[in-house]
């Protein structure tokens, strides 16, 4: 029991190190980085998104209980596209950024426009409500001039995105199995969420259930990979001397130190390098 | 208890994905207050912020119409947005601030304008040169910070008191037109009532007609002054990142 305590402790520790290290390893890019305040959307866009994939990274490492295959995919999930979105927009920054937060915009204009058309007269709660929001709205851009798009916001689908930032990979082999647990698609639900019932009368059919699965810190070291990959098109893209370290091999080294098998032997399934 | 309305972005057409609003099916784009306007008229917030709001709209209006006398372009140039005075000459440039001299406006307008004359490069109206008196950069950032921070908001009254005056400007040096049966707003309320109907109505008036004078019919005005301004102010004083506060 002992040991078992002593391990979980020294991943908890590692995985603190971790947050740290990808914190301190934002904050130096966005420090370095030459901002020109007159296109402060653009930097806003990209900055915002780095800023997400770190977020979402330390919410899974600090949360041992969602490191199981019905949650942590869903956070992984939102890191491919969170890439899959910022390696686009940084083939032409300027352009695409402004198109990013257009469409926002525009969402939180139709957002507005529902709550607009269902809320009762008396209803201050949801006035007021609406009165932020619009005022959110109007201090980036006039409503009355902000267009809603309800296709998709680049004009592209994430696969034909993923294509062109020469994302490929992970769009087949990470965006589209995590888009099944987010979209609770029967390859997921199959697996996570139905038991094989044992009786040859009854066909052998699965029985929904609550299943038990077991937690597990490759996830972390996924999510590691993602904020790798985007704080590399960063780098690659602005040129910046960073000295932190990159989370991936400080990931793999780190990890070693608390655990005899190297990393790679914990997965679930195969790394396909993505 | 009674629901609103009935279908959503009804006004809008819809074309392909996009459903687009009336005003931009007209062909209207949006000017930036903020990052276009602003740094254009932001000098004459640092002199209604030093002078108060009549001393103030009088040296611009001094300045402006003297400009106007000496200017050698025939095109309509409105001397209350600071890169007008790019157009004009060096020669040009020594006789206005001879007028100002003479008139007492000068020391006034060195002293209000020291933060952009001072701090920034490529200012337009920087030929009025610095003051006489020397003040620290820490008194200058803390002047021009203050005084963003007062007329940014385009609603607000310092920021409406500016905007005012560029419509002011125009209508006393020609090119602004009124057909019988629309009143012109009433700019005096901006300032003595600010909070009035009449004030808030002048208001309106007075913004939209900003967005068009920098919009202009034939030709792209230039943002370089504009673009400049933001940008030098991003390295002119440092960010504060909320990280190094804790």
């Amino acid at each position: 029991m002992n040991k078992k305590n002593n391990d979980i402790k020294s991943v908890l520790m590692f995985m603190d190190k971790y947050c740290s290290l990808i914190i301190e390893g934002f904050r130096e890019r966005w420090k370095k980085w030459e901002i020109e305040i007159y296109d402060s959307e653009t930097y806003e866009a990209i900055g915002g998104l780095l800023s997400r994939q770190v977020t979402l990274s330390i919410s899974l490492a600090s949360a041992p209980q969602i490191w199981n295959g019905h949650i942590a995919p869903l956070i992984l999930r939102a890191m491919t596209d969170v890439h899959i979105t910022l390696a686009w927009i940084l083939l032409d920054p300027k352009e695409r950024a402004k198109k990013y937060i257009l469409y926002g915009l525009g969402q939180e204009k139709l957002y507005i426009e529902h709550l607009k058309s269902e809320a009762v007269e008396e209803d201050n709660r949801i006035n007021l409500m609406i009165e932020v929001r619009e005022s959110w709205l109007n201090s980036q851009r006039a409503d009355f001039l902000t267009e809603v798009n309800v296709g998709n916001w680049a004009g592209l689908n994430t696969r034909e995105m993923a294509s062109e930032a020469d994302c490929q990979g992970l769009y087949k082999f990470a965006y589209t199995p995590f888009s099944g647990v987010a979209h609770n698609m029967w390859q997921h639900i199959s697996r996570y969420n139905l038991v094989p019932c044992n009786n040859p009368l009854h066909k052998f059919h699965r029985v929904a259930d609550i299943l038990d699965v077991p937690s597990d810190p490759d996830y972390v070291y996924r999510s590691a990979k993602y904020v790798d990959r985007s704080f590399e098109a960063f780098d690659k893209k602005y040129n910046l001397p960073i000295s932190t370290p990159m989370p991936h091999d400080w990931f793999v080294e780190e990890f070693k130190k608390i655990n005899k098998k190297p990393i790679e032997d914990n997965l679930e399934v195969i790394d396909t390098g993505t | 208890m009674e629901k609103k309305k009935g279908k959503i972005l009804g006004d809008h057409k819809k074309v392909g994905s996009k459903f687009i609003p009336p005003m931009s099916q007209l062909g209207m784009t949006e000017v930036s207050y903020v990052n276009q306007i602003f740094p254009e008229i932001i000098w004459m917030g640092l002199l209604n912020k030093r002078e108060g709001y009549h001393t103030g709209i009088r040296i611009v209006e001094f300045m402006a119409k003297k400009s106007v006398e000496i200017k050698n372009t025939e095109k309509f140039l409105n001397f209350s947005l600071a890169s007008s005075y790019t157009f004009l000459g060096a020669d040009q440039k020594i006789q206005i601030v001879a007028e100002l001299e003479k008139n007492n406006f000068l020391q006034v307008l060195q002293k209000s304008l020291a933060p952009l004359t001072c701090l920034y490069e490529g200012f337009p109206m920087a030929f009025l040169g610095p003051p006489a008196d020397h003040n620290s950069k820490e008194t200058m950032l803390a002047i021009i910070k203050e005084c963003i921070s007062a007329c940014i908001n385009k609603y607000e009254q310092p920021g409406m008191v500016m905007q005012a005056t560029v419509m002011y400007i125009r209508g006393i040096t020609g090119g602004l037109y009124f057909t019988n049966n629309i009143k012109p707003p009433n700019l005096d309320k901006i300032i003595t009532d600010f909070d009035s109907d009449e004030g808030k109505k002048a208001a309106a008036s007075v913004r939209a007609f900003v967005m068009s004078e920098y919009m202009p019919m034939e030709g792209k005005k230039s943002d370089e002054w504009s673009r400049s301004f933001w940008n030098q102010g991003y390295k002119i004083d440092k960010c504060h990142f909320p990280w190094d506060k804790k």
